[in-house]
């Protein structure tokens, strides 16, 4: 059982890092960033990138993914998302939509479409606690997943810019009114999801490969992680990914891998049909 | 409305003069032979398939500075599947329509399954790559025209749970298998064939084939106190799920299944792979003669050492060649396939009958392990 908490930890990591950057996304826009998984991807390929041909340390990869994901993430806003916003917002999703193949089909192009191995963070023999064994990079994935929502935490809640994006997503015509540059605002605040999908990609890159085609399906988990945690809280979205995670392995565990999946799904129909605001949402989903 | 009658007919038209153009150059005696090559070559499969490649490029050459078929070159046309059995489908029914005398398919299963229901009608021969004897073993009994270039799931079993019970003394499997045809298949041979040898089959796993955390299946099976545990599955998958086992602190002897040996494998697995057993035709270590003028040949043209799935690329070229050598016309190409003398190839010795598409014996496969980063053979 303890085995399976560490397992579902580590994979839920990703999905709470997701699940986070669908809400900044969300808070910035009002639509769902359905190619948040794709960035993932991107972020792992572009820390191997740094790795392998560059031959730097995986430090310096995920330093140089994250930072690439923030730029990106401007790019994206400013190509893709605004001219998008200025016709409407369903326009906007059908550009993420977009987005994703673009990615899928990009990321195969440069980097070739075979899943490639990321050196761990920390290297060397697993710990064996009491039956457990916990691998150094589940640690090392918790420990960054805990200082990335630590840095977030900061930046929103203690620094004057981080308080006028949040001002900007509440409430645009009042931040307008009182200054604050909104467009600007939305530029950061996908650029900060975009860097988090990165960062995420990397960290956990050297357990699951970088590459491939499974961005979707990291998406649709954050997804599932944010409506069951709360779409409109931080926290709550990082916490239901993490729950999403530890679901999914106890369940593997007691049934089969065939089951979790459609399990998880289930929850997330049960979770908008009995509870859209999520185990810990307080207040509507939409903005008014 | 008005149809325009001379642009609705023109691209059909177009079309079948193309076709009858490309059946027509196929069929005269001056352009060469062209065999369509069906491969995985995108994606995780993509060293199998690409191994597969080099050796039918390598093969085309050796054949056509040999004089060809009676003097006429042949050509293999290459064609990515990406994996997709409705693909390799598409890809199958355009060579048929195109003139291709043969088809050399399936890096995975399911394509070469795809490939053998898109060609059942036609009386094109195919020659597929993987261990899985059913694509030629149908229910409605042996299918004319498929033909397997790759030692059967059931020689590998044998081999495999013999290995288990007499290198390992083992008295107890623990399966770990990709859900898909080929692991699925895979492992209800092997346990069939551990009931046979006396061996108790303690927990079979299965997987997804794009899983990366296995911590479920390694508990159950760290429940169940295997003395060995027999991965079978290919491509990357089964590397991660080695990492798995032993950094979950399994310490059990691990045996792969034929589709692990790949350095795709290796290179994911790092250490974790030392010390893990998989089973081969092609002796690395100490190869027969046929064997070793292969992995010459192979090593002067490409600078590496072949793996196993190029040794099957090779062996599926040479038997078309060995057929359209033995045909005395292209519509008898697949009964001549069948009739044919025994065809000598790297993974041993082809006999093909009416009753087997195979014919290779248990004596072909050899033990491989794996020790820092390269496979041998014992």
């Amino acid at each position: 059982m303890l085995q399976l908490i560490v397992a579902g930890l580590t994979v839920g990591s990703t999905y709470a890092l997701v699940a986070l950057g669908i809400h900044i996304v969300l808070r910035a826009t009002r639509v769902i960033n359905f190619a948040q998984g794709e960035f993932v991807i991107l972020g792992g390929l572009l820390a191997f990138t740094v790795v392998n041909q560059l031959h730097q340390n995986v430090w310096v990869g995920l330093l140089a993914a994250t930072v690439g994901g923030f730029l990106i993430g401007l790019i994206y806003e400013r190509i893709v998302l605004r001219p998008a916003a200025r016709i409407s917002e369903l326009t906007v999703t059908i550009a993420t939509i977009g987005t994703v193949s673009v990615l899928l089909y990009g990321h195969a192009m440069l980097w070739g479409s075979l899943p490639e191995p990321l050196p761990a963070f920390l290297p060397g023999d697993s710990y064996h606690l009491g039956g457990v064994s916990i691998q150094r990079q589940s640690i090392a994935i918790l420990v960054l997943l805990a200082l990335a929502l630590a840095a977030l935490y900061a930046f929103f809640e203690r620094t004057t810019f981080g308080k006028a994006i949040r001002a900007a997503a509440n409430d645009p015509l009042g931040a307008r009114l009182v200054g604050i540059d909104v467009d600007r605002a939305r530029a950061i605040s996908v650029a900060i999801s975009i860097a988090l999908a990165a960062f995420a990609g990397t960290i956990i890159g050297p357990l699951t490969l970088v590459g491939g085609a499974a961005g979707t399906a990291i998406t649709i988990k954050g997804f599932v992680g944010a409506i069951v945690g709360g779409l409109e809280s931080p926290v709550a979205c990082a916490l239901g990914g993490l729950l999403v995670g530890v679901a999914q392995k106890l369940i593997e565990g007691q049934f089969s891998y065939g089951v979790a999946d459609p399990a998880v799904y289930t929850l997330l129909l049960v979770m908008l049909l009995l509870r859209p605001r999520g185990l810990l949402g307080a207040r509507a989903v939409t903005r008014d | 409305m008005f149809i325009d009658v001379k642009r609705s007919i023109a691209a059909p038209v177009c079309v079948a003069t193309a076709l009858f153009a490309a059946t027509l150059s196929a069929a005269t005696a001056s352009g060469p032979i062209t065999i369509a090559a069906i491969l995985t070559t995108s994606g995780p499969a993509a060293p199998l398939g690409e191994s597969e490649q080099n050796a039918l490029t390598m093969l085309e050459h050796d054949v056509n500075a040999h004089g060809g078929i009676g003097g006429q070159p042949i050509h293999f046309t290459f064609q990515d599947d990406e994996n997709k059995p409705d693909i390799a489908a598409q890809l199958a029914t355009a060579a048929v329509a195109g003139g291709a005398v043969a088809i050399v398919c399936g890096t995975r299963t399911a394509t070469a399954i795809a490939v053998a229901r898109a060609t059942a009608a036609s009386s094109t021969p195919i020659v597929y790559m993987t261990p899985t004897a059913a694509v030629w073993q149908t229910r409605n009994g042996v299918a004319a025209n498929v033909f397997q270039a790759n030692p059967r799931d059931e020689l590998e079993a044998s081999k495999i749970v013999t290995a288990a019970r007499t290198m390992l003394h083992a008295h107890s499997i623990g399966v770990l298998h990709d859900e898909n045809e080929y692991g699925t298949n895979g492992a209800r041979i092997l346990a069939d064939e551990a009931k046979r040898q006396g061996v108790q089959i303690v927990d079979d796993e299965s997987y997804a084939g794009d899983a990366t955390d296995f911590t479920p299946q390694v508990e159950h099976l760290k429940a169940a106190k295997p003395d060995v545990i027999v991965i079978w599955g290919a491509t990357q998958t089964p590397a991660l799920a080695t990492r798995a086992v032993r950094q979950l602190g399994l310490t059990v002897p691990l045996i792969g299944s034929s589709g692990i040996l790949s350095e795709g494998y290796l290179r994911v697995a790092g250490s974790s792979a030392d010390g893990v057993y998989s089973v081969t035709s092609l002796a690395f270590t100490n190869p027969d003669p046929a064997q070793k003028r292969f992995l010459k040949s192979y090593r002067d043209t490409f600078h590496t050492r072949p793996n196993a799935f190029a040794a099957f690329g090779w062996d599926a070229g040479n038997l078309i060649v060995a057929g359209l050598r033995a045909s005395k016309s292209p519509g008898g190409l697949a009964a001549a396939m069948q009739a044919m003398a025994p065809v000598g190839g790297v993974d041993g010795t082809y006999h093909f009958s009416a009753t087997d598409h195979n014919g290779l014996t248990a004596g072909t496969l050899h033990v491989a392990y794996a020790r820092n980063g390269v496979w041998f053979t014992q």
